[in-house]
């Protein structure tokens, strides 16, 4: 389709518009300058909110695989404590079964960037910052201030600690003599 | 470089368990609160090492728990204490202490401030609003201001709690008028408030709470739960953890499985609580948990703990009323607080009791206007709250990079309009400097103008454009007379769309709990009123006494609530005449700072204030004179108002023997003092009417008992009686009665009085016309004394079982067992038994007559009594 040179030709009378009531505030002009700056800003805020979620989601799938690893952990320490019960019942091949399922569930964890700490033994100025203290426990078998008994251990993502341990700190008798 | 040096003002909550900080942006369109290891607060616990000197603050401190040297927690506690305590190897006051926490949450926001750094400005946080609890009395409002100084803060105000948390409310959900409930329930301290919001200022109306009340109570009634059971399951867990270090430990690790069950069933409706043996009980065994909680049962646990908390928002109710004539009706909303309103029982037992959706079961005549309580931010609303109102009380400040020239902004750094107005003042810091004449010149991005400074340095610059929808840099340049550019400085405004209104004015300054003076009247102590409850400061108090003669030294303790804060020591030289008017003028200040002036004749004086020394704990005999006292006042209470002040007592009564049988002195004192006010309370409505209570409720039961009677008789002569229209008439007057005496009102006191008396004239007028003594035989007349003097005996046991006396109870029981044997013999030998029946009466009116709260004269029992012994005249 093709239009003719004549059809571009346009009668600019003011009568070829019709009146229409004026919104009511008047619109307000911003410079090309002034609407990029807004633009950008807004643009900023978006990303910002679009990050802040993907950190929280990350952060929730985190929470809840430390939580396993932790467990995993404890399935150690009840194995460990029941071998000698477990074998005297004749149950050594279920103990192995059991060890090897936990040491598989562990590497499968590890392989995705996750291990964990068992703070027993470590001292208090070292570990503290990564560990909740249930309470301390005074005896003369501790020199210094050190993890007496681990709870929960630490765990670690990427070396960065993404849960904390819980503990029992041992500390000398004499602690109170000394400060 | 740094060329310029920003100030904004921050919020604190100083928590009793936890603090928290926060910091509106820097437009002040949102709020930033501080967090730590995920954390948002931080444990308010201090420790020094003793290795390193070292203060040590927060979770690092909190780490050291248990072991020794000790670290100290809830200090907040003894705020305003004249007392100190051991940290480490050095002995600190509680203000100190609190510095010390005030100074980690300065730091901590710093970090949080310091990320908004650029080239060329910095970020510092020098005030701030801190937040008290309702409920803090004079001294330990004191305390908090000057401990937030130690830690470097200007202090812009100090803000109750609530009022912080209405504030948050307010903003966020862009309310601008209003009245709310706000209902705070921490890890230690319980605090509820009224407060009304109208243009733009904020007013506590009604104040109550108990400090020793809150989610450390809930989790130690979890762990005892679980222990119990856990014993009768077999393990070895009958501890003692104040004696043995290792039963200590055993309890806190029960204590955070029971942390668990309770933040689990905060979420879901069951919970199968697991252990595989991280416990070990007393034999070493592994204690294995494996079952299922639902949150029924948890909730029955925590019950008592939870319901404790309603009587206090009534006594705020009723504070808000006398002074406002608010009722719960017009509350708007119901706004919650505090960690442990976590719990889905706390804001279940709010609706139901409380709001409009409420419980139909739970009796209340009136009913706030919300469905249910506002449950946002609960954790950090105080914080939140502190953090808008330190944001528009405080404005932004900036300094010139050698702190020569501060410009201090008003207001917050947003708008709503295209444009606005923007002012403050400059200030010259150093001598050298004089800005008389000098002005500022304005640049907003391509829009220009300029004003003068006006003295004092104020400046102002009205309708400046502003970017819609995004942040505008306003910068300012301040020349000196000369045209010299002293500084250059600049703020951030946003334009939103977004129709939040800006942060409310400061309010007046209230005093959350009024001031008592004792004086000796006649040889009495006496307390009397000085300071009205949330009187607005500065308040002044005059005061005249005559001079007792035989010392230089009249002293006059203040007392708030049953505290006694300070003591009033007035000097009087020794030459002043017995008898002499001595009048003093007690101010509190603004900032509830008491000063004493006064004068003896012409002569001025300045009286000492000081602070009296704690107050040890009570002796048995001085409870025992405490529940006499409440025994003696409840009973003149109206049947439901006593109910509540007995469902009060016997919860403050539970804590304090919790606290005697731990130990906790400080505790024991504190649920002592809750005691008193309770006893003080309800003694408040023993107001002096005439005739007394005792008297009207005892022509109550004289009228109940003879339309009893009437109905008998009017039955066997035949005659006419309508008991039931009586009953109603006597119900009637006796609700009237009660009414009027609970409002003080004498008026309808008296008529209900008189219209009760009028009733038992006109029952008695029926006795005397229908009774004709002849007709009745000897033995009748014997028969109907000894149940009339068995339904006397009935009365005065119920007088004596209040009054909380076994001997008599003994001694009734024995008469009524005599009552028993004569009734079978009224036949046989009526003269005998008419004078034993005669005798009993005689001794029950000398024990009715004995007991507190009774009035002398007859039971009502008695008058009846009385008749049968007229018949033979």
């Amino acid at each position: 389709m093709s239009s003719s040179a004549d059809d571009s030709v346009v009668d600019l009378s003011w009568s070829a518009f019709t009146e229409r009531p004026a919104g009511p505030d008047p619109v307000e002009l911003l410079s090309p300058a002034q609407e990029l700056a807004a633009a950008l800003q807004e643009g900023q805020k978006t990303l910002r909110a679009t990050r802040d979620e993907g950190a929280a989601a990350v952060e929730k799938v985190l929470a809840i695989v430390a939580d396993q690893a932790a467990l995993v952990f404890r399935l150690g320490v009840v194995l460990a404590e029941s071998e000698d019960k477990l074998r005297d019942a004749g149950l050594g091949r279920i103990r192995t079964q059991l060890s090897i399922v936990r040491r598989q569930m562990a590497e499968a964890l590890d392989g995705a960037g996750l291990d964990v700490v068992d703070p027993l033994g470590a001292p208090f100025d070292a570990t503290q910052a990564h560990v909740e203290v249930l309470d301390w426990r005074h005896g003369a078998e501790f020199t210094d201030e050190v993890v007496a008994e681990t709870i929960e251990p630490i765990v670690r993502h990427d070396g960065v600690v993404i849960r904390n341990g819980r503990v029992i700190m041992g500390a000398p008798l004499n602690g109170e003599e000394q400060a | 470089m740094t060329e310029l040096i920003v100030s904004k003002g921050v919020g604190i909550d100083l928590g009793t368990t936890n603090s928290a900080v926060a910091v509106m942006t820097q437009t002040d369109e949102d709020i930033l609160i501080h967090t730590e290891s995920k954390a948002l607060t931080t444990p308010s616990c201090v420790w020094k090492d003793p290795k390193t000197g070292e203060i040590v603050v927060g979770r690092k401190a909190f780490r050291r728990v248990g072991t020794t040297p000790e670290p100290i927690r809830s200090i907040k506690r003894l705020m305003g204490h004249p007392t100190t305590v051991r940290v480490t190897d050095e002995d600190m006051t509680p203000e100190q202490v609190s510095a010390a926490i005030l100074a980690e949450m300065k730091r901590q926001i710093e970090q949080n401030v310091a990320e908004w750094n650029t080239a060329n400005t910095s970020w510092v946080v020098d005030r701030a609003i801190v937040t008290v609890p309702a409920y803090f009395d004079h001294p330990a409002i004191e305390a908090t201001r000057k401990a937030a100084e130690a830690a470097g803060l200007d202090v812009l105000d100090l803000l109750h709690e609530p009022t912080a948390a209405a504030c948050y409310h307010c903003w966020r959900t862009k309310t601008s008028n209003g009245t709310f409930l706000v209902y705070d329930l921490g890890g230690g301290t319980f605090d509820v408030s009224v407060v009304r919001y109208t243009a733009g200022s904020y007013e506590v109306l009604g104040i109550s709470g108990n400090p020793r009340l809150g989610g450390d109570d809930i989790d130690i009634a979890v762990a005892q739960y679980l222990q119990k059971e856990l014993i009768e399951e077999g393990y070895a867990l009958e501890l003692k953890p104040e004696d043995d270090p290792e039963d200590r430990i055993r309890f806190n690790q029960l204590r955070f499985i029971a942390e668990g069950v309770k933040k689990s069933l905060s979420n879901q409706t069951e919970f199968m609580l697991t252990d595989s043996g991280t416990l070990r009980d007393k034999n070493g065994d592994a204690v294995i948990i494996e079952r299922m909680w639902e949150r029924t049962e948890f909730e029955d646990v925590i019950r008592s703990v939870v319901e404790r908390t309603i009587p206090y928002c009534d006594d705020a109710m009723k504070l808000a009323n006398d002074r406002a004539g608010i009722t719960l009706a017009d509350v708007d909303a119901i706004i919650l607080a505090g960690g442990s309103t976590h719990i889905p029982l706390v804001r279940e037992v709010v609706t139901a009791e409380l709001c409009a959706s409420g419980e139909p079961s739970v009796e209340r005549p009136v009913r706030a206007k919300c469905a249910e309580p506002v449950y946002d931010r609960v954790d950090t609303i105080v914080a939140l709250g502190a953090a808008i109102r330190a944001a528009e009380a405080g404005g932004l400040a900036t300094y010139n990079s050698d702190r020569s020239v501060r410009v201090s902004f008003r207001g917050t750094g947003s708008a709503n309009t295209t444009t606005t107005r923007v002012g403050g003042v400059v200030e010259a810091l150093t001598d050298e400097l004089d800005l008389t004449g000098g002005e500022v010149r304005l640049d907003a991005g391509g829009y220009e103008d300029e004003t003068e400074l006006r003295p004092g340095g104020s400046f102002a610059f009205n309708n400046v454009p502003l970017q819609p929808g995004a942040e505008t840099t306003l910068t300012f340049q301040v020349f000196d007379a000369d045209g010299r550019l002293v500084a250059t400085t600049g703020r951030q405004v946003a334009q939103t769309l977004d129709e939040r209104p800006k942060g409310p004015s400061l309010p007046n300054p209230q005093l959350a709990k009024g001031l008592k003076l004792e004086v000796n009247v006649d040889g009495e102590p006496r307390i009397i009123s000085l300071v009205p409850e949330l009187a607005a400061l500065p308040f002044n108090a005059d005061f005249q006494f005559r001079h007792p003669g035989g010392a230089e030294l009249v002293l006059f303790p203040l007392y708030q609530r049953r505290r006694k804060i300070q003591v009033i020591e007035v000097p009087v030289p020794s030459t002043t005449p017995t008898g002499t008017t001595i009048s003093f003028n007690v101010r509190v200040d603004e900032r509830t700072m008491i000063t004493v002036k006064g004068a003896i004749g012409d002569v001025d004086f300045d009286a000492l204030v000081v602070q009296p020394p704690d107050r040890k704990p009570p002796t048995e005999d001085e409870f025992g004179s405490l529940q006499r006292r409440f025994d003696e006042a409840a009973q003149y209470l109206p049947a439901g108002e006593r109910a509540l002040a007995g469902t009060k007592w016997t919860k403050a009564k539970e804590s304090f023997d919790a606290a005697g049988e731990r130990g906790d002195q400080a505790q024991l004192v504190h649920e002592f003092e809750e005691l008193e006010e309770i006893v003080a309370e309800i003694a408040k409505g023993r107001r002096t009417l005439d005739p007394p209570k005792p008297e009207f409720d005892r022509l109550v039961e004289e009228c109940r008992e003879f339309n009893d009677y009437v109905r008998t008789l009017a039955a066997q002569v035949g005659k006419p009686h309508d008991a039931q229209e009586i009953a109603k008439s006597i119900d009637a007057y006796a609700e009237a009665g009660e009414r009027a005496f609970r409002d003080s009102d004498q008026h309808h006191y008296r008529e209900a009085n008189q219209g009760l008396a009028s009733l038992r004239e006109h029952l008695l007028g029926f006795v005397r016309a229908n009774v004709r003594h002849d007709d009745i035989p000897p033995g009748e007349k014997a028969a109907g004394l000894v149940v009339a003097v068995a339904r006397e005996v009935t009365q005065v046991r119920r007088e004596a079982d209040t009054a909380g006396r076994p001997d008599l109870l003994r001694e009734l029981a024995a008469l009524m067992q005599e009552l028993d044997t004569l009734a079978g013999r009224a036949h046989d030998t009526p003269d005998h038994v008419r004078q034993r029946a005669g005798q009993i009466h005689a001794r029950l009116q000398q024990i009715h007559n004995s007991l507190p709260g009774s009035s002398d004269g007859e039971t009502s029992a008695g008058v009846i009594v009385e008749y049968y012994g007229d018949l033979d005249k």
